[in-house]
């Protein structure tokens, strides 16, 4: 049973935020400005925070970093703001992901049930031996295995070989042609495309949405590339 | 020593030394010269003793022979020997002794012996002093010697001495005037350094003469020298009288000599105070001559300016007729008063003609300077200036006014993207206040349609509901792109990349949604690599635009074209498909905003992807085209390639 505190000016909003989270055996508290969530944080032993940036008397972002002077607690900011400047000053601030409104209610469970995996289950540096790890993905070489927040994921040996690359050179942008190069070992004839057909599936299978991922980025005109530890 | 120097009593014994030592060295040097006229440098002590004291003898015998003749009685007049070391005896004609010094006895040696005539001291003893030793005349003879020891205080005695001194002095007198000299040279550069001066601080204090112009006070010193001067000349020069005339110049140098020094005292505290040729009634005089002749050119400019604006007053037009017939005037008038001197007209011509081309070549030069400045404007280069220096008339104002269209229209264009900022910050605001309740209803229509019920119209108007509010969000997401990236206040960062990777890259992402819409897509890529300069994200945009459109709209079953060429310097990226309707638009119509290819708008789509598309290429400094050819639809993108 966790903890999760919804925080929105907007009761319409909180309620059917509750609505959506109801079945997923979580407790759940709510508070209508900054200052109403860093009170009940305070009282209560939050696992989880789904914070609105625009708010009366205290605004999310300001909550957001007076939540970091003392706790690490996972917060997923929800906001109307949908430009790349916003996202970028959320996620510097100390968010561990962004959520724009109108949002899409499967996202919003699936974006808190992995930030509560992580947190809950994993915890931070219990990385296994031999194996390669970058935000919530972990690459276990020795098992072939791969695991998306603690849980399993199925990937063909062309997926899992090109997640390896990437994940070994993490911050390094790959060529199509580079990669297909280093997975395939042949040369790279007209095949570019191959390789972009299967980030993609590899993408489809690790990100919530596909579209804006958090870890496989499409670096447009140049290839791809793992950022360093994800979006946080 | 220095503060002394500069007290009163310091200056004042610097200033009587330097007159003493100048005076010093001035007598020196006129002694040396006197000594060089008398041989006293050439001739021996003794011999010039003996022959100056002999032209005392000479003097002196005169009158005794005078005053013998006179008491002469028949015994031998008895001379006093008192005060006088000449010891002399006197004989007639006949050799009898007239006169003769008291204690001779005839055994004395005589140094002179003189004779004179027979009637000296009768008529004229100027007479006889030309041949006193004319035998004919031979009479009256004078033996006589000069004590040597020149005990007594006579002329002898004095000659004897002053010979005696000049002997003494006669090489002395050459380092004694260098020293003089010296002395004379350093007191006189104390005076000037401390003139003005006083010990207890570095001022300048200058004495009452300093308020006067310096040059009147050289004039008066000048006018009193030459008065001096002149009453030297006219009267005080006496030959009668030469130590009085000598005096009088000497006296008269002295004087002068302190006044230069005085003077040059003056000079010093004056130069010390920059004041030398600025207080000057000459310099007083020609700053004057200056002002009246600055307010005459004032004047004159005054006067000159008056009458080209009267001038100006006159249309372009007219102007340029009364020059071209003023022209004329002048022509006929020198050509026809001087039609006898061919010559002349034709240096007239000749000038005349220099003159005009330089007139026609500044005109010619003018022209071309607004000329350009007129074509930067038309080009679009609205911040050209037009640089009026040098201009004159006409030109000037015309170029002027050239800048200021310029500037004109800049604030216009500076207007109207500052309105466009506003705006996009308007809809920027008003959005995300509508994503607030669109939120609510997007999540409560979705639970609705969720909610388990019998009545299925419920259901369905639910999902009506559900599609459409995320119709709605696209809108709004659209509208706000759109308007940010028509008033150019997103931020573009090209970088290099391969336009090939994109079009791979967009294909796989594109790869299952095409297959949901029954399209094929085939790709066509040079085996070169193209090189372009392109913000990734933003053009990812762009192609997600145009690839979703193609989804929306081709026929299904059709094929879908994306092809890279490189053409003339740039990537050319081709998007061909079919279209599903009929295109009764034109492509320029397409890019307007809300414009959609089919005219019943019951379409998903709002009109806006094109019109973000193009707006985004050209912030990458690409070209969006459009063609529609029948139901082929075509579109167009154009990068120039980098090496």
């Amino acid at each position: 049973m966790y903890n999760i505190l919804i925080c929105d000016d907007e009761q319409d909003i909180v309620n059917a935020l509750k609505i959506y989270l109801a079945n997923g055996n979580y407790r759940l508290f709510e508070a209508h400005n900054g200052l109403e969530a860093l009170e009940v944080i305070g009282k209560e032993d939050i696992h989880l925070v789904l914070l609105d940036i625009m708010m009366p008397e205290l605004d999310g972002i300001s909550a957001m970093a007076r939540i970091r002077e003392r706790s690490n607690v996972p917060v997923i900011l929800l906001t109307a703001k949908s430009e790349d400047t916003d996202k970028i000053l959320g996620l510097n601030v100390g968010a561990d992901d962004y959520i724009t409104k109108p949002f899409n209610p499967v996202e919003v469970a699936a974006r808190v049930n992995s930030q509560l995996r992580r947190y809950m289950q994993l915890g931070s540096g219990k990385v296994r031996p031999g194996a390669l790890a970058i935000g919530g993905i972990e690459l276990d070489d020795a098992e072939k295995r791969v695991t998306l927040d603690g849980e399993e994921v199925a990937l063909t040996p062309t997926e899992y070989d090109i997640l390896r690359l990437l994940m070994q050179n993490p911050g390094r942008v790959f060529a199509p042609k580079d990669i297909y190069r280093l997975v395939w070992n042949e040369a790279p004839y007209g095949s570019e495309n191959t390789v972009a057909v299967h980030i993609r599936h590899l993408r489809e299978k690790l990100e919530i949405d596909p579209a804006d991922p958090r870890y496989i980025k499409v670096v447009w005109g140049q290839g791809y590339k793992i950022d360093k530890g994800g979006k946080q | 020593m220095r503060q002394y120097l500069r007290t009163v009593p310091g200056k004042t014994i610097s200033f009587i030394l330097f007159v003493l030592s100048v005076a010093a060295a001035v007598l020196c040097v006129l002694g040396a010269i006197i000594m060089w006229e008398a041989n006293i440098y050439t001739t021996p002590k003794a011999v010039l003793l003996e022959d100056t004291l002999e032209s005392v003898v000479y003097d002196i015998e005169a009158p005794i022979l005078s005053a013998a003749r006179a008491r002469y009685n028949g015994a031998p007049v008895l001379w006093p020997n008192k005060g006088s070391n000449f010891r002399f005896i006197l004989t007639d004609p006949e050799g009898k002794t007239i006169a003769m010094s008291e204690g001779i006895t005839g055994n004395e040696t005589w140094t002179y012996t003189h004779t004179y005539g027979v009637g000296f001291g009768e008529w004229n003893e100027e007479y006889y002093y030309g041949s006193p030793s004319d035998e004919e005349n031979v009479a009256f003879v004078f033996r006589s010697y000069i004590d040597s020891s020149l005990k007594a205080g006579d002329a002898f005695a004095l000659m004897g001495r002053l010979i005696g001194a000049l002997y003494a002095l006669r090489i002395a007198v050459y380092p004694l005037g260098l020293l003089m000299l010296i002395l004379a040279v350093v007191c006189y550069v104390t005076l000037l350094c401390v003139s003005g001066r006083r010990p207890e601080d570095e001022e300048l204090h200058p004495g009452p003469l300093y308020a006067v112009p310096f040059d009147l006070i050289l004039a008066a010193v000048i006018i009193l020298a030459l008065l001096v001067i002149w009453f030297i000349i006219d009267h005080a020069i006496n030959f009668s009288h030469p130590s009085l005339t000598a005096a009088v110049i000497a006296a008269s140098l002295f004087l002068g000599l302190n006044v230069f020094g005085g003077l040059s005292m003056s000079a010093s505290a004056r130069i010390k105070g920059r004041t030398l040729l600025t207080n000057t009634v000459i310099w007083r005089l020609l700053k004057l001559l200056w002002r009246i002749l600055c307010f005459l050119g004032r004047l004159l400019k005054r006067l000159l300016r008056f009458l080209l604006s009267l001038l100006r007053g006159v249309p372009l037009i007219f102007r340029t007729l009364l020059a071209y017939l003023a022209l004329c005037f002048i022509n006929l008038l020198v050509i026809g008063t001087n039609l006898h001197d061919p010559d002349l007209c034709f240096a007239f011509l000749i000038i005349e003609l220099i003159l005009l081309f330089i007139l026609v070549a500044y005109i010619a030069l003018t022209l071309r300077r607004l000329q350009k400045g007129a074509q930067a404007l038309a080009a679009g280069d609205l911040d050209h200036q037009v640089d009026t220096k040098g201009m004159l008339w006409d030109f000037r104002r015309h170029g002027e006014d050239l800048n200021r269209i310029g500037e004109g229209m800049n604030a216009a264009v500076e207007e109207r993207l500052r309105s466009e900022r506003l705006k996009t910050e308007l809809i920027t605001n008003v959005s995300h206040d509508i994503k607030t309740p669109l939120t609510s209803i997007i999540n409560y229509s979705d639970l609705i349609a969720k909610e388990p019920c019998e009545n299925e119209k419920i259901t369905s108007y639910a999902q009506v509901l559900t599609r459409q509010s995320a119709r709605l969000k696209r809108l709004i997401d659209d509208l706000i792109e759109a308007s940010k990236a028509s008033a150019g206040s997103l931020d573009v960062v090209p970088e290099p990349c391969s336009a090939g990777v994109f079009i791979t890259q967009a294909a796989a992402e594109y790869g299952d949604r095409l297959k949901k819409a029954e399209l094929e897509l085939i790709t066509q890529l040079p085996e070169k690599p193209v090189a372009i300069m392109a913000d990734g994200r933003r053009l990812w945009r762009v192609f997600d635009n145009l690839l979703g459109n193609i989804c929306k709209y081709a026929q299904p079953g059709t094929r879908v074209y994306l092809s890279l060429e490189e053409r003339e310097g740039s990537a050319v990226i081709t998007f061909k498909n079919v279209s599903r309707s009929a295109l009764n638009v034109s492509p320029e119509e397409l890019l307007d905003r809300f414009v959609r290819g089919d005219a019943s708008r019951h379409e998903e789509g709002n009109g806006l992807g094109l019109s973000i598309a193009r707006s985004l290429t050209e912030l990458q400094n690409g070209t969006l085209e459009l063609a529609i050819d029948g139901d082929l639809f075509k579109a167009i993108l154009r990068f120039p390639v980098i090496g």
